[in-house]
């Protein structure tokens, strides 16, 4: 574009004035020469009646025509002559010659001496006037004297010759003027076009190789340099641009550099654990990823350890978080010496590390699983004067072309290191799919999903089960609410089947709030409706996470506290080991809620073999005993003796018993000999629906 | 001759009066001496150069006055005046009414002027007088022929009827030279051409002669041109003949005939008696020959002093 336009206006600069002067001057030229070749045309004209007047004198005057028509026939040879004629004075003509329809001598135009002319528009015609030429004859003039003979009067006019010029050749003449006027001019313009063009360009180059390098550094070619060529202004500009973008190249290259070391570090920092330095969990998994395709498409094995350490989280409770951290480090540092070259070690969470062994055989794998279990039971982490031994649980899965998905890789490594843990441990335990413990784990990690499913589709039910006095004073009645799920078929699904896996998965203050929900729903009116002497207590089973959780709590109390009254009609149900966990959490949960009126009840106690001092310092108000002693305390001592200790204590301490699990006529009659307050079973009341209850009123 | 003429040439009417009375004066104091006085048609080129020729031919022996055609009356006052010469017709009729006793010689006058008029207006009162003709004898102008043109035979002459009265002496005396004239004579309403060509057809040379009819300044050059048609040389009467087209010229200057009119004027005045000879023609007289027309003509023409000196060898016989 910079070059058309500075060589367009280069063209203009030398076409526009040459174009001016050259048109005015060929114009001016082309007039001139054209008035020439007309004024010619007359000139030659006036010069030949000039001529051929006097020539024709003596023809006139002697009446001679023969001699009239020779000089009329040799002047009809010259160029352009159409037609000739002699006229005598009287106007008659005399000769003629030529093709020329002459009329009589227009004698009132002509009139006078000389030549005159007439205008036609495609021929001249010249009259000349003939006159007598007078010499001398005597060489004196003698005067006077009337006998002296004066020569008489004579008209020296005798007539005239006309001739008619044709402007033909005149006009041929003209029209070739102008057509080599014009071709000069043509000429002149190419050449003055083209001197103009080639200025123009010598002027444009180092513009447009300027342009263009400036153009290739705008876009980022900053390596392109001008060829530096010139003297003059151009030179300075030249050197200027190229010393300008060698500046632009190298502070772009230092700049780079600086881009190139932060994006290094960033992509360090998003693949790598800033504590311990490792490779993080989505670098690991893309790597895994990696292993996983590799295992598809060439069939390589590799192995895929998970492993947890052991006692961190005691550190970590009695050290402090800065004890966690330094293990941590210390522990990444001795398991990078064990790495070989193409094996990744991950910090992939908390105290949880991915190991992925490539091109491994599963010998090999366990070999170097074992020798990493050896090297962390090797270490004692040192922390202010304390000495700790620490062990690592290793889960490890055999990468191949059938092991499925990264997801499934991760869970089942992590499964069989649940194995591990639940084995003792500080050991390894390889998956495989046979194995019992890790199909529990999986049953329960498919409950996960069947218990959040339920409970989006709304698909729990409650129960109730009466608790029944065998005092024959206590009239009043007493239920325990019981958890049903229903399956996509319709089936009832008892709790012990999906409580465990709700309990290790966090799912328990979820669905506690559920049944406390519908409790208040279901029976809003029923519990609303009765007096304080009809009353019923509903007893509710509290899970330990929801005991814990003050969340929990605090939505629990503002929901009783909508209804008042209401809290006396509720006793939670609390298992020992939940209570004994966190005794003061408990304790404070109990406290809180007593002061709305709830009752609280200790279940399933005997099976956490916890101590009896635990029943003086948690304020309930039933004990519930084991299930597990009641149900063949008929026919087995121990659980008789058991039963009867418990309900022993319980009574000293000042608490009502009550005994789950009777489902015999015997069992009945020895708690009655015992003397238990409260008996439970399928024997005495099978669960029914809450509806059932709540529609009663 | 134009030059001499100018110191001569004096316009102013008192000057002339001056002269006259100066010269009558000088007569007062010298008997033997007469006076002459020489009347000019005009005081022009022509007429000094006569009243030059007539000063220098008189000499200091007679006083000459100067009067110019229109001052005449002079002659009134002058009484002393012996002869008068007058120079052209104009002159000479100018002092037909003055002095009848004081003759007359008319210089300058052509002949046919001076036959047909010009000598009965002079000869009033008993006036002596005679004439110095402006042309050329007849005799004189043959035997130029015959020395020019030896074997031209035919001599065309034409004439206007006005003048066709020469013609018979003319024919008289070509017999004398054996040579017939060949003569048309321009009747009116007649075409030069024609009747010239009539002639020309006839004729070995072609006489012109002073005949304003026929020679004018409008048809000199047509007959030229007719002649050299014809390839007939043609004898002028005036050098400007020569020059216009003639083969060859006779004529006579103004200073030749005054030089003649002024011996004549000496030779009256010598006598005691005045006794004035007849009219006659110049005896001095000239010859001008046009090299290029005898060229162009194929004529072998002797040149002009071999031509003067073989005719003035002749002059008697005029």
């Amino acid at each position: 574009m910079i070059k058309r336009g500075i060589q367009t206006k280069a063209l203009w600069l030398a076409l526009v004035p040459a174009t001016l002067i050259s048109v005015i001057l060929v114009a001016w030229l082309t007039a001139s020469k054209i008035s020439d070749l007309d004024q010619s045309l007359h000139d030659r004209a006036e010069a030949m009646a000039r001529t051929l007047a006097p020539a024709c004198e003596y023809g006139v005057s002697t009446g001679n025509q023969e001699i009239l028509d020779h000089l009329l026939a040799s002047t009809m040879r010259e160029p352009d002559v159409k037609g000739i004629a002699v006229f005598s004075s009287d106007g008659q003509i005399v000769a003629r010659a030529g093709k020329t329809n002459w009329a009589q001598a227009p004698t009132a135009t002509i009139a006078g001496n000389g030549v005159n002319h007439l205008d036609y528009p495609g021929s001249l015609v010249y009259f000349g006037t003939i006159q007598r030429t007078e010499v001398s004859v005597d060489d004196f003039i003698l005067t006077a004297g009337k006998l002296i003979s004066q020569p008489k009067t004579m008209a020296r006019s005798i007539g005239w010759v006309g001739l008619e010029f044709s402007r033909t050749s005149t006009f041929a003449g003209q029209r070739k003027v102008i057509a080599q006027s014009l071709m000069i001019l043509l000429t002149g313009l190419v050449i003055s076009a083209l001197v103009g063009w080639r200025m123009g360009r010598q002027i444009t180059r180092p513009i447009v190789s300027l342009s263009r390098v400036v153009r290739k550094l705008g876009e980022g070619h900053l390596g392109e340099r001008v060829e530096s060529d010139g003297t003059g202004e151009f030179g300075i500009l030249q050197r200027g641009i190229n010393g300008m973008a060698a500046r632009l190249q190298s502070m772009h290259e230092q700049m780079q550099e600086k881009i190139d070391q932060a994006t290094a570090r960033l992509a360090y920092q998003a693949t790598h654990d800033a504590l311990t330095g490792l490779v993080n969990r989505r670098e690991f998994e893309s790597r895994l990823e990696r292993a996983v395709s590799s295992s598809i498409l060439h069939g390589r094995t590799h192995a895929l350890c998970y492993m947890d350490l052991d006692q961190f989280k005691v550190i970590n409770d009695t050290c402090g978080h800065m004890a966690g951290d330094e293990l941590l480090r210390q522990l990444a540092l001795i398991l990078k010496c064990e790495l070989r070259d193409r094996d990744t070690l991950a910090r992939l969470g908390g105290d949880e590390f991915g190991l992925l062994l490539e091109n491994c055989s599963q010998e090999d794998a366990l070999a170097v699983a074992e020798e990493f279990r050896a090297a962390v039971q090797r270490f004692h982490f040192k922390w202010e004067e304390r000495i700790f031994a620490i062990g690592v649980s290793i889960g490890m899965v055999m990468v191949t072309r059938e092991s499925g998905t990264v997801a499934n890789l991760l869970s089942a490594a992590d499964a069989a290191c649940y194995v591990a843990k639940n084995r003792g441990r500080n050991r390894i335990h390889l998956y495989e799919q046979r194995d019992s413990d890790l199909a529990r784990h999986r049953g329960e990690i498919q409950w996960v999903g069947k218990i959040q499913q339920a409970l989006e589709e709304n698909r729990l039910r409650l129960v109730w089960q009466d608790i029944i006095p065998l005092g024959a004073n206590d009239k009043s009645r007493h239920v325990e609410l019981l958890l049903r799920m229903v399956d996509e078929e319709g089936q009832e699904i008892l709790p012990m089947a999906f409580i465990p896996a709700a309990e290790r998965y966090q799912l328990m203050p979820m669905i506690d709030r559920w049944v406390i929900e519908n409790t208040l729903n279901q029976c809003k009116g029923y519990l609303k409706d009765k007096s304080p002497n009809d009353h019923c207590l509903f007893g509710i089973n509290l899970s330990g996470a929801s005991l814990k959780d003050p969340e929990f709590k605090n939505q629990l109390i503002s929901r009783l506290e909508e209804m008042p009254g209401i809290g006396r009609l509720l006793c939670f149900e609390i298992t020992e080991t939940a209570a004994i966990g966190n005794l003061s959490v408990a304790n404070q949960f109990i406290l809180e809620l007593r002061r709305l009126g709830c009752k609280f009840a200790l279940d399933d106690f005997g099976s956490g073999l916890s101590s009896f001092i635990y029943l003086k310092n948690l304020s309930v108000d039933y004990l519930k005993i084991d299930g597990a002693f009641v149900r063949d305390m008929a026919y087995n001592e121990v659980d008789r003796a058991m039963v009867e200790a418990i309900h022993r204590i319980g009574h000293e301490v000042g608490l009502k018993t009550i005994a789950e699990y009777v489902e015999s006529e015997q069992t009945l009659e020895v708690l009655k000999q015992i003397g238990v307050d409260y008996v439970q079973g399928n024997y005495l009341h099978a669960p029914q629906p809450l509806a059932i209850l709540c529609d009663r009123r | 001759m134009a030059t001499q003429a100018s110191l001569f040439q004096i316009p102013k009417s008192y000057l002339t009066r001056t002269l006259l009375v100066v010269g009558a004066v000088l007569l007062c104091f010298n008997v033997s001496a007469a006076t002459i006085a020489v009347v000019l048609s005009e005081n022009s080129a022509p007429y000094l150069e006569v009243l030059n020729a007539i000063r220098s031919g008189v000499g200091n022996e007679h006083s000459v006055i100067q009067l110019v055609a229109d001052q005449t009356d002079v002659l009134e006052t002058a009484p002393s005046t012996s002869l008068i010469i007058t120079v052209g017709v104009k002159a000479a009729e100018s002092v037909v009414k003055y002095s009848p006793k004081i003759p007359v010689i008319a210089a300058l006058v052509p002949r046919d002027w001076y036959i047909h008029g010009g000598q009965s207006q002079l000869a009033t009162g008993q006036r002596m007088s005679t004439a110095v003709f402006l042309d050329q004898p007849f005799s004189r102008q043959l035997r130029l022929v015959k020395e020019a043109l030896p074997k031209a035979s035919r001599l065309g002459v034409v004439l206007s009827s006005a003048q066709s009265w020469q013609l018979r002496e003319l024919q008289s005396q070509a017999k004398s030279f054996h040579i017939s004239i060949i003569e048309e004579t321009l009747g009116p309403n007649q075409r030069l051409v024609e009747s010239l060509e009539e002639v020309l057809r006839n004729s070995d040379l072609l006489l012109a002669l002073p005949d304003s009819e026929v020679f004018n300044r409008g048809t000199a050059q047509t007959i030229f041109l007719t002649t050299y048609r014809y390839r007939v040389p043609v004898v002028g009467y005036s050098h400007s003949l020569t020059r216009a087209g003639a083969l060859v010229s006779i004529y006579s200057s103004p200073a030749q005939i005054g030089q003649y009119a002024a011996e004549i004027a000496l030779k009256t005045l010598s006598n005691g008696s005045i006794k004035l000879p007849p009219a006659q023609f110049p005896r001095y007289y000239s010859i001008s020959t046009n090299e290029h027309v005898a060229r162009s003509l194929g004529v072998d023409l002797p040149n002009e002093a071999t031509l003067l000196g073989h005719l003035r060898e002749g002059d008697g016989l005029d």
